[in-house]
């Protein structure tokens, strides 16, 4: 299983993949901290909501909950693709 | 009195709930930053009556923005009995890690779960388990509909009780954490002072300085220069709080065991089909633009006939009612109950139907769930110019009025976005200054009244946007790190009792605030522009000293005359009294003669309560009849000829346009309109404006403001006539 930044889901191959969060150190330590606050952490599941225009921001659902993320944010989040629903 | 603190992540219902308990009618909305201050009320039972304290929503205990500073300085600093933590019951992997971290305060603690009507629907939980593992009542509710309340008002009168909801099971109670309080000895000595509620584990505390919370910090008169050697020093034996609640949460989580409901999978992802439109690349922004342009059409076209009305009723009625009510009284107090009083009061109630309908649509969006897309949409551009998406909800407060807008940017991310926001803001036009452009477009834009509207508008949204790309360029504005991580909310239908509070509040907030302050000033302009010569306004006080300040005014275009000069100084107590004022001062310039010679006809009770009818029963059958027309170029349609005859006929409009009848005169009015787009906003802006702004960008703020709306007209007037 490879890590990939989470900006992989947006790819079209990836339109239905389900993935969990690998790693978020790479994130600036206030969004991290914003994240961490909602709960979200390693092994959160993590898929795309919905794009928006130049891909910035992305809705992203983590944990079930709908979180918009901005695209450089998203890079920065490392995933693990764990099923690909096609 | 027992003392009580709702707290809970923002936008699950707390002032909802405040609301249900106490009666109280704070406003409540689909998305965070609603409550941007404490709000309190009384809880009465048979036995005693309890105080509730309903705060501004958070994450955790770490305050990131200024209403979470003032939510977790009550929580660590005030005496209190109890916690009623709110908990969106859609939403529990992020509201329950707030759980994870007020279970460890040491303070009696009930679990609300609310929106469980909602919840219920499609998706079912194991509430005995959650509520065994924390050792806390939990109780599902929905705020918004009552179900579940009975209850929660009589765990609330159980005082007796209280002491045994104290979660047991907490991590703070780990020897790691209990030693803590020997790495941060000069905190130990301040504790007695510092103001730290007694109840409070002393743990938690000493664990918040392990982590640098800047509040704890502050209580302490610390900062991270003496916590950073400790913490470095003792990395090691410091544990890892964060990593322990985030265990703590998912441990709660898997004991809550949610399942879906057979069969209930499609109405969970209906948001998810909504989203694919209101938040698509291209179709987002076009359904947002129609959906702007049609609730702002319907807004207008619904207000219009009751502005019309109450105009009608007060100033032809009311006054004609008065005349006849005051013959053979002195002529001082006849004026003054005529032209200041009643002239006066019609001044402030013309626009409460507007701000009324306004709010009614904006607790619409809110509600729905549909701002909080907007700003998603919105993040993008908006971050091009030193703003954050979020900026756009105080901006469209602003269109309102400027001192909500002011107050809303409390809710973004950083102190540079914040102040930014908050001194933009203030270019956005406020409904207050649309009076003032509806008169001089009638008077001097009769046939293209709509497209100069539209251009003020435009050219107060490019400054906006202009100024705060320039400014966000300079260091005192520039936003180091900014963070955008927004909780998308459900959407909801609006509820009906919701929506008509918020915009009664609303509209009694502006009749009390902005009213009174209007009222009063009228008054003292009255009296300057009828002493000393008897309502010989062109030899007054107010025309006197508008004449020495006039020619600065005069390179602007509108300074040759006296009146739209010495207008700007009401201009500043509110934007709206620049109209009154010239009502006031051009009626006054009609000659007392031709009052006299005016014959009333005969009225009869009957026959005034008949026609005052048979006009609201109209006013009621145009405002629906408009609403749901949803004509955008209604807003831009030029005024017939029969109507500006009408409006020329009760003075206002036909005498403004003589004061300036040459061939600039329609150059002049614009350049008088752009003055008041720009110039300082009115006192209660700046009253907030000061509030929110350190001194020197307060005084930055103001200087901007006297300089920007003479420049601005300036540049215009001076293009203008040079074609």
């Amino acid at each position: 299983m490879e890590s990939c930044p989470a900006l992989a889901l947006l790819k079209k191959e990836c339109k239905d993949c389900v993935a969990t969060i690998n790693n978020m150190d790479n994130l600036d330590q206030n969004t991290h901290y914003q994240l961490s606050r909602l709960g979200i952490c390693k092994g959160c599941p993590i898929t795309v909501a919905q794009n928006t225009i130049f891909s910035d921001p992305i809705v992203f659902t983590i944990n079930n909950t709908e979180i918009a993320l901005r695209r450089k944010d998203a890079e920065n989040i490392t995933i693990n693709i764990t099923i690909n629903e096609k | 009195m027992k003392n009580i603190l709702l707290i809970g992540n923002p936008n699950v219902g707390k002032t909802a709930l405040l609301n249900r308990l106490t009666g109280s009618t704070y406003s409540i909305g689909n998305w965070a930053g609603v409550t941007v201050t404490r709000q309190e009320g009384i809880l009465k039972t048979d036995k005693e009556s309890f105080h509730l304290l309903d705060l501004p929503g958070i994450y955790s205990l770490i305050p990131c923005s200024e209403d979470e500073v003032i939510s977790v300085r009550e929580i660590f600093t005030s005496n209190y009995d109890l916690i009623i933590n709110i908990i969106d019951m859609n939403n529990l992997h992020q509201n329950l890690m707030l759980t994870a971290e007020l279970l460890e305060l040491g303070i009696p603690m009930i679990g609300v779960l609310n929106f469980c009507d909602e919840f219920q629907k499609t998706r079912e939980i194991n509430i005995p388990d959650l509520q065994d593992f924390m050792n806390i009542p939990m109780l599902p509710i929905s705020a918004i509909t009552g179900q579940g309340v009975d209850n929660l008002i009589h765990m609330i009168s159980l005082t007796d009780t209280y002491h045994s909801w104290i979660s047991p099971k907490r991590v703070i109670s780990q020897d790691s954490y209990k030693n803590l309080k020997d790495l941060f000895p000069m905190a130990e000595a301040r504790y007695n002072l510092a103001g730290i509620a007694p109840a409070i584990d002393p743990s938690i505390v000493y664990t918040q300085l392990a982590i640098n919370n800047p509040l704890i910090l502050k209580v302490f008169s610390l900062d991270s220069s003496h916590t950073n050697p400790i913490i470095e020093n003792n990395n090691d034996t410091i544990p890892n709080y964060l990593d322990d609640i985030l265990t703590k949460k998912e441990l709660i989580i898997n004991i809550t065991a949610i399942t879906i409901k057979k069969g209930q999978e499609n109405k969970v992802n209906i948001a998810k089909k909504i989203d694919k439109i209101l938040l698509h690349p291209i179709f987002g922004y076009i359904s947002f633009g129609v959906i702007m342009s049609v609730l702002f059409t319907m807004v207008f076209n619904a207000a219009n006939p009751w502005i019309d009305f109450i105009d009608w009723l007060i100033g032809e009625k009311f006054s004609t009612y008065a005349n006849l009510a005051l013959v053979g009284t002195a002529p001082e107090i006849h004026s003054f109950v005529v032209d200041g009083l009643i002239g006066g009061v019609g001044g402030v109630l013309t626009f409460v139907p507007l701000i009324f309908i306004l709010y009614i649509f904006l607790a619409c969006l809110e509600e729905s769930g549909y701002l909080a897309r907007i700003a998603i949409l919105l993040e993008y551009p908006f971050s091009k110019i030193g703003l954050s998406g979020k900026s756009f909800f105080p901006m469209l407060l602003g269109f309102g009025c400027t001192v909500p807008a002011i107050y809303g940017t409390r809710v973004l991310e950083t102190p540079a976005i914040r102040r930014l926001t908050a001194i933009v803001s203030s270019l956005v036009s406020c409904g207050a200054r649309l009076p003032v452009y509806a008169l001089f477009l009638a008077a001097f834009f009769p046939n293209n009244g709509g497209l100069m509207l539209l251009s003020l508008y435009l050219l107060g949204i490019f400054l906006a946007i202009l100024l705060s790309f320039i400014m966000s360029r300079l260091p005192m504005f520039k936003s180091k790190n900014t963070c955008f991580v927004m909780v998308v909310p459900p959407y909801r239908l609006p509820n009906l009792k919701i929506v008509l509070r918020t915009a009664s509040l609303h509209a009694s907030s502006y009749i009390k605030n902005a009213g009174g302050v209007i009222l009063g000033m009228l008054m003292v302009i009255w009296v300057f522009s009828y002493f000393p010569n008897n309502g010989n306004v062109s030899e007054s006080y107010i025309a006197k000293a508008g004449k020495v300040i006039q020619p600065i005014f005069e390179p602007l275009g509108f300074g040759d005359r006296w009146e739209p000069v010495v207008s700007i100084i009401p201009s500043l107590i509110a934007k709206e009294a620049v109209v009154g004022f010239f009502g006031q001062v051009l009626q006054n310039e009609e000659t007392e003669a031709s009052k006299e010679t005016e014959i009333s006809p005969p009225i009869t009770i009957a026959g005034e309560l008949l026609e005052i009818g048979t006009t609201f029963l109209g006013t009621i059958k145009s405002s629906l009849v408009g609403m749901v027309t949803w004509n955008l170029s209604d807003q831009f349609a030029t005024p017939s000829e029969e109507e500006l005859e009408e409006e020329a006929g009760t003075g206002i409009v036909g005498k403004l346009r003589q004061i300036w009848p040459d061939e600039n005169g329609a150059k002049k009015a614009y350049s008088f309109m752009i003055f008041i787009l720009l110039t300082l906003p009115c006192v209660a802006a700046m009253g907030a404006l000061k509030q929110e702004l350190e001194n020197r960008y307060f005084y930055f703020t103001i200087a901007l403001y006297l300089l920007l709306p003479y420049l601005g007209s300036l540049i215009f007037y001076q293009l203008a006539i040079l074609f």
